[in-house]
């Protein structure tokens, strides 16, 4: 299945790049993170893991989340992060990457439905940051960003009636949120 | 050091603050879920005629290809075929080895067609057309009967030009995106017709009539010595034919069920088959026929024939009706007032039938024709299967089958029913 075989890669990835994290200037650095995402719809939970670098003013990694908003769907990201100010205290970040759908059935868009099938979408991240120092080596991290996730389900309706023509409905989705998160990274 | 750290605190909970305000003042606008639905179908924009036009066109015209074959007559050495919708191919069949498809008559909304003498009965959407086909090369329009058939009405919302006619419809694919947020996608009516079938401008699905002057076991239209019966929906009309060329409206009587599929007339009774049921009505009074009997069936649509003694019903799954079954019933006609159910035979997608002495011949659907010894039948046995056609209805009379399939009208010889073989085909162009 391809997402995990692309997940695999990178994970592979980022375990062969971890040698020379051991260096001072680049170090490995693991971001976990629970938060709510609210828009128009509705407030929900989502959680995420980011696994990556750490240079300089610099931090980089590859993410994996869950998000309930509306539909549930696993976003898949590259993450891009920049410290600023004293002690590089504030941050701002992009995330950018697909969005898959997990297991779902479709919503109030249709009445009834015989066949449904989800396919991801774009995903997209960005806000600003604080984060202080927590136990030990690592920190505690809030943010507050806005998100947008895409996302698209075909859904068939055949009549009981084999003389009858069955119907096709395209639907795509995008939801713009913001989204409030807090965590932490050692 | 403690002035520091209040300091710090007091920074770090403005810069929030701050942060959020500029989120809310600039990104509410971005707080916003979108959904678009996108789906394909079909429309039909319909093409008006004149009424003073599509009468003044009612006649014998050019021959046209057979598109879409509906209900079927024999007379003499000529095949009325209906074109659903559009009108009546005339065929010559002198030669069943080579019939000639001669002339075609433009009737819009057409559907139905019987033939008394030189005379033909069609409908014209909710109008009766009476024709004299005595040269039926040259026909002519004899009456109008306005207004007898109300129930031809279209459905899915369309709403027409009531003081013209429906001649013919363009068709038109087409893909449409609409928001949907919030609500299901819904279809507007914008003076054309969404069409699930193609081939029902009407709503009725293909249905063929069988012979002389006789209706098949798909018609909707019985001729019964002086006397016209027509059936729609919940309704039996009677017209009186004294004078074939004038046909009066005589009576009209609640048949008290719904969807009525179609009728079927035995000696002095009329078999008229509903999805709940097949009823049987006494026409000793040809004006005033009155319920005499009822067999109780699933919900199916139910070509219906018979001989001496029995009746032969098909049943057919998978259609609007919503039977689950597929099947040939076989009813003993000795008590007409009740008939019983004798034996049921399983099929695959049964549609019209026809019966000559002894020999039961069964439209199938995709399964093709099935020809049967029904000498006994309590046990039919097969003769002869013909497949790789898909079959509608069937016309068995003087040894020849007339068969109206997917494709085109089959001609067969039966008059050995060891070597069935095929005599002719004219095809269809789609």
């Amino acid at each position: 299945m391809k997402p995990n075989w692309v997940f695999c890669c990178l994970i592979a990835a980022l375990i062969s790049i971890s040698v020379p994290a051991q260096n001072e200037k680049i170090k490995f650095h693991s971001i976990n993170l629970v938060g709510i995402v609210g828009g128009e719809s509705e407030v929900n939970s989502l959680f995420q893991t980011i696994n990556g670098i750490n240079f300089s003013n610099w931090y980089s990694g590859i993410g994996i989340g869950v998000d309930n908003y509306q539909y549930k769907t696993m976003p898949l990201f590259f993450d891009g992060r920049r410290s600023f100010g004293e002690k590089k205290k504030g941050f701002v970040y992009l995330d950018l990457g697909y969005n898959f759908p997990l297991k779902n059935k479709p919503g109030k868009e249709i009445g009834y439905y015989n066949t449904y099938n989800f396919k991801g979408g774009l995903y997209t991240d960005f806000g600003i940051g604080y984060k202080t120092k927590f136990i030990k080596k690592s920190s505690l991290l809030f943010s507050l960003g806005h998100s947008y996730k895409q996302l698209q389900t075909k859904i068939g309706i055949m009549p009981a009636c084999l003389e009858c023509q069955s119907y096709l409905y395209n639907y795509k989705f995008g939801y713009g949120r913001i989204i409030l998160k807090t965590g932490v990274e050692f | 050091m403690l002035k520091t750290f209040i300091m710090k605190k007091y920074f770090v909970i403005s810069f929030f603050t701050a942060i959020t305000l500029i989120f809310s003042f600039f990104f509410t606008g971005c707080l916003k879920d979108t959904c678009s639905g996108t789906y394909s179908y079909t429309y039909y924009n319909p093409v008006y005629e004149t009424k003073a036009g599509v009468k003044a066109n009612i006649k014998s015209n050019t021959a046209k290809e057979i598109q879409n074959p509906g209900k079927i007559y024999i007379f003499g050495n000529y095949i009325f075929l209906n074109e659903i919708d559009k009108g009546i191919h005339i065929i010559d069949n002198s030669n069943p080895s080579s019939p000639i498809n001669k002339a075609f008559i433009n009737i819009p909304g057409n559907v139905d067609i019987a033939v008394k003498g030189s005379t033909l009965y069609a409908d014209l959407y909710t109008d009766l057309v009476t024709i004299d086909i005595s040269d039926p090369l040259n026909a002519v329009v004899k009456k109008y009967n306005e207004g007898v058939f109300p129930y031809r009405v279209y459905g899915n919302g369309f709403s027409g030009d009531n003081t013209k006619v429906i001649i013919d419809w363009v068709k038109r694919d087409t893909t449409i995106t609409e928001d949907c947020a919030g609500n299901s996608v819904q279809l507007q009516n914008t003076g054309v017709l969404y069409m699930q079938n193609a081939s029902s401008g009407g709503g009725d699905s293909k249905a063929s009539v069988s012979p002389i002057g006789l209706g098949g076991s798909m018609a909707r239209f019985a001729l019964v010595n002086n006397r016209m019966y027509t059936v729609s929906y919940s309704d039996l009309n009677v017209f009186n034919i004294t004078s074939p060329e004038n046909p009066v409206f005589s009576n009209k009587i609640n048949i008290s069920s719904w969807n009525i599929e179609t009728i079927f007339p035995f000696k002095d009774k009329l078999f008229i088959g509903s999805q709940s049921g097949m009823f049987l009505y006494n026409i000793n009074n040809p004006d005033n026929p009155v319920q005499a009997g009822q067999f109780a069936h699933v919900r199916s649509c139910d070509p219906v024939i018979a001989d001496n003694n029995y009746a032969y019903i098909t049943l057919r799954a998978g259609t609007a009706c919503g039977s689950p079954f597929n099947e040939l019933d076989i009813l003993q006609l000795n008590n007409l007032t009740n008939p019983q159910l004798l034996k049921s035979y399983n099929l695959t997608n049964p549609h019209g039938l026809s019966k000559d002495g002894d020999l039961l011949f069964i439209c199938d659907g995709v399964d093709g024709l099935k020809v049967y010894n029904a000498s006994n039948v309590m046990n039919l046995q097969l003769i002869k299967q013909i497949s790789n056609l898909e079959t509608y209805d069937v016309i068995a009379y003087n040894n020849i089958a007339l068969v109206v399939a997917k494709d085109g009208l089959y001609q067969y010889d039966y008059s050995n029913v060891n070597n069935i073989h095929l005599l002719s085909k004219i095809g269809i162009t789609k």
